[in-house]
């Protein structure tokens, strides 16, 4: 087992459970940031510097759009310390943290078997358990941690930002499983992930800033205005 | 090259394209010089032009030509159409955008790289027109968050299966000799195999994972319709055709009963989607249930073994997109140019827009399609290779339900007059009476181009619709003309 690595992986999964399951949406960008952040150095080797570049600055890039859309939402209720909130996981962030260490030796099991199986493997498992935790063992654990924890908000969540939110932890959890099951990417699949984690971001991005148009429209009492488009015109949907 | 350099033309273009959607005119200039300039480059794609970029082969092909020619013209036609019709450029951006990542997804060699670069493709030109079209209204968030969940999960379940594939218990690693399949392995291939079908399926809005899909045609501009649910489709289908072609059929394993589920999906997609076309009243709903039923007609490549019903997949998928391209601009100039979007208020429409008239009569022509053409064949091989007797018979009938929704259309436009078209102000060409711009009192033709232009903006617009459905019919007669798209493992 490689120390380094698995405190990345532990990095990259309390990222995961702290964006998922924190009711500060600032909290809850820093654990994804982090997430996002640390999930490129989760590989052995590491990828060329200019690729790895690319992961971290996407990664930040993504964090920092849904910064800068959730910055917009003046509906956001002050929290204890002044922090726009949002609807955190309801299940809390240790049956969160629970269900990622299910995942967590989920993943170590497949791990062991794969390697088993591959034709350049060992053949068989290690008999210990700090001995399973391989460097695919380990990006494996933690792309079905981040999945099984990004998988709810990601498509039953009620509000934009928690499932942009979930969309970018699961995104980045099925690249890991995919490093962690077929090896590692070439650098092109890696820039391809990254367009996936920013459109992600745009996307999500966009909605929180809808939404938040939205609840300003019903705040003050107004029926939602139709949307104009660049001429003054009222857009054809609205029509 | 050329494919590199559409992406690197497309992608800021089409940024800068959304970026300046306060700008109208800026925006529209970008926008439509990056649409042409992206049809020079697509027409440039060359089939021997393989380039070595970031550890992975991007490469041409002859159907990756067809498609980024037909993909970046329809994105040129409604611009052009958004452009007259005074809507504003919210599709268009994001469309480039879309081609731009499209293109470098289709032409990449691995199909892991493809699926990811055309489900960022897809979000993009899904859900920035919403923001920018529905601004503030209350259905904006919802119907964002019901477009970005089904193309999110198309994406990931397609990109489990390509994981699966490269993984240690994937075909590449575990086939044993041929003829021989490992129960384990055969097990995988058909789950592979329905995980791709799903992806296939929630992608393209074929039944039942069709709401999203119904309700996006009918919540957006029709112009944002293509993007998403034509072009961008297509090339997913095209990539997972391919996966398929490379990951499952060279296994040799039957997979009857996978191949029997997808076969069932499809045919219900087919029937249900025609009637639904058939059922109901509204222009829009036509448009969506007859992309669905498209959809179920593709689907049938999965479930048909074998290169020839691959090869048929691809021509139909090419078709059908193209084709129904042109009735999304058909759809957007009629209610544009007269109102309303139910066929009872739209009587008489081809009286008064003959333009239309002639769009809508080619879009049926290439919906139904002639022996001979690709499109027609395509839909014939496919339900022949797919479907058992009886139920082919039926499946076909159903297929040419375009008859009856597109054809009932066009007996309507020849009836009386509704009011609303009576009325239209706009429907048919001026050719004097034009109001100049400005104080001079000069008649140049620097002032009366641009007035004429104006005046009648909707005529041209159906010009611009009359030549969609030209685009459509074209590659329903000749098909993708190539095997060669997504083909990688």
């Amino acid at each position: 087992m490689n120390p380094i690595l698995a405190g990345i992986a532990l990095a990259v999964t309390a990222g995961a459970v702290i964006a998922i399951s924190a009711r500060e949406a600032r909290a809850g960008l820093v654990g994804l940031a982090i997430a996002l952040g640390a999930a490129p150095f989760l590989a052995d080797p590491l990828p060329q510097v200019s690729t790895l570049a690319l992961r971290v600055i996407g990664a930040a890039l993504a964090a920092y759009l849904l910064r800068a859309a959730v910055a917009t939402v003046p509906g956001l209720t002050a929290g204890r310390w002044g922090e726009p909130t949002r609807g955190g996981s309801r299940l809390g962030w240790p049956a969160e943290a629970l269900m990622a260490i299910a995942a967590w030796i989920v993943g170590v099991g497949i791990s062991a078997r794969l390697e088993a199986l591959s034709p350049t493997g060992p053949g068989n498992p290690a008999g210990d358990v700090l001995g399973l935790l391989t460097p695919a063992a380990l990006a494996t654990s933690v792309g079905l941690a981040s999945i099984v924890v990004g998988l709810v908000p990601a498509f039953a969540a009620r509000d934009a930002l928690r499932t942009a939110i979930g969309a970018l932890i699961l995104i980045q959890g099925l690249f890991l499983v995919r490093i962690g099951v077929a090896g590692a990417p070439s650098d092109l699949e890696q820039l391809a992930g990254v367009a996936l984690l920013v459109a992600a971001a745009v996307g999500g991005g966009v909605l929180v800033g809808a939404e938040a148009r939205r609840g300003a429209g019903h705040d003050d009492g107004s029926e939602s205005v139709p949307a104009r488009t660049g001429s003054g015109r009222i857009g054809p949907a609205d029509r | 090259m050329s494919v590199l350099l559409l992406a690197a033309l497309a992608l800021p273009g089409g940024l800068v394209t959304a970026l300046l959607a306060g700008r109208r005119h800026a925006a529209f200039a970008v926008g439509l010089a990056t649409a042409v300039a992206c049809v020079v480059l697509a027409a440039s794609i060359d089939a021997a032009d393989t380039v070595p970029i970031a550890g992975s082969l991007i490469g041409g092909s002859d159907g990756l030509r067809t498609l980024a020619v037909a993909w970046a013209v329809s994105t040129l036609l409604f611009g052009v159409i958004d452009a007259l019709l005074g809507d504003g450029p919210a599709v268009l951006g994001p469309a480039l955008i879309g081609l731009g990542v499209g293109a470098v997804g289709l032409s990449a060699a691995d199909a892991g790289i493809g699926f990811t670069f055309l489900t960022a493709g897809a979000i993009l030109a899904a859900v920035v027109p919403i923001g920018m079209v529905h601004g503030g209204s209350a259905a904006a968030p919802g119907l964002g968050l019901r477009s970005l969940r089904p193309l999110l999960a198309a994406g990931l379940i397609s990109l489990v299966a390509v994981a699966w594939g490269a993984s240690a218990v994937g075909p590449y690693a575990a086939l044993g000799a041929p003829g021989q399949i490992d129960p384990a392995l055969a097990a995988g291939l058909g789950m592979a195999l329905l995980a791709i079908a799903a992806a296939t399926t929630i992608r393209l809005g074929a039944i039942p994972a069709h709401v999203w899909a119904a309700r996006y045609a009918e919540a957006m501009p029709a112009s944002a319709v293509p993007p998403v649910l034509g072009w961008g489709a297509a090339a997913f289908v095209l990539v997972a055709l391919g996966w398929v072609d490379v990951t499952i059929s060279t296994t040799g394993a039957p997979l009857a009963t996978e191949r029997g589920i997808i076969a069932l999906i499809a045919a219900s997609s087919i029937i249900l989607g025609g009637i639904a076309a058939i059922v109901h009243d509204d222009i829009e709903h036509v448009l969506a249930y007859s992309i669905v039923q498209d959809a179920g007609i593709a689907l049938l490549a999965f479930s048909a073994p074998g290169a020839t019903a691959a090869v048929a997949g691809r021509d139909w998928i090419l078709a059908a997109v193209a084709v129904k391209s042109g009735l999304a601009a058909w759809v957007l100039v009629t209610r544009a140019t007269f109102g309303p979007h139910r066929r009872v208020d739209l009587r008489g429409w081809a009286r008064r827009s003959p333009i239309l008239g002639l769009a809508l009569a080619l879009v049926l022509l290439g919906a139904v399609g002639l022996p001979g053409m690709a499109s027609f064949d395509a839909r014939g091989t496919l339900i022949r290779l797919a479907l058992p007797g009886p139920l082919a018979m039926i499946v076909l009938l159903a297929a040419f339900a375009p008859v009856v929704f597109i054809g009932r259309l066009l007996v309507g436009g020849v009836d009386t007059m509704a009011e609303p078209v009576r009325s239209a102000a706009h429907a048919t060409a001026r050719i004097r009476g034009f109001r100049m711009v400005g104080w001079a009192g000069d008649d140049s033709p620097l002032r009366v181009a641009p007035a004429a232009i104006w005046a009648n903006r909707y005529p041209l617009a159906a010009v611009a619709a009359v030549l969609a459905t030209i685009l459509g019919l074209s590659v329903a007669i000749g098909g993708l003309g190539s095997t060669a798209v997504g083909e990688g493992p």
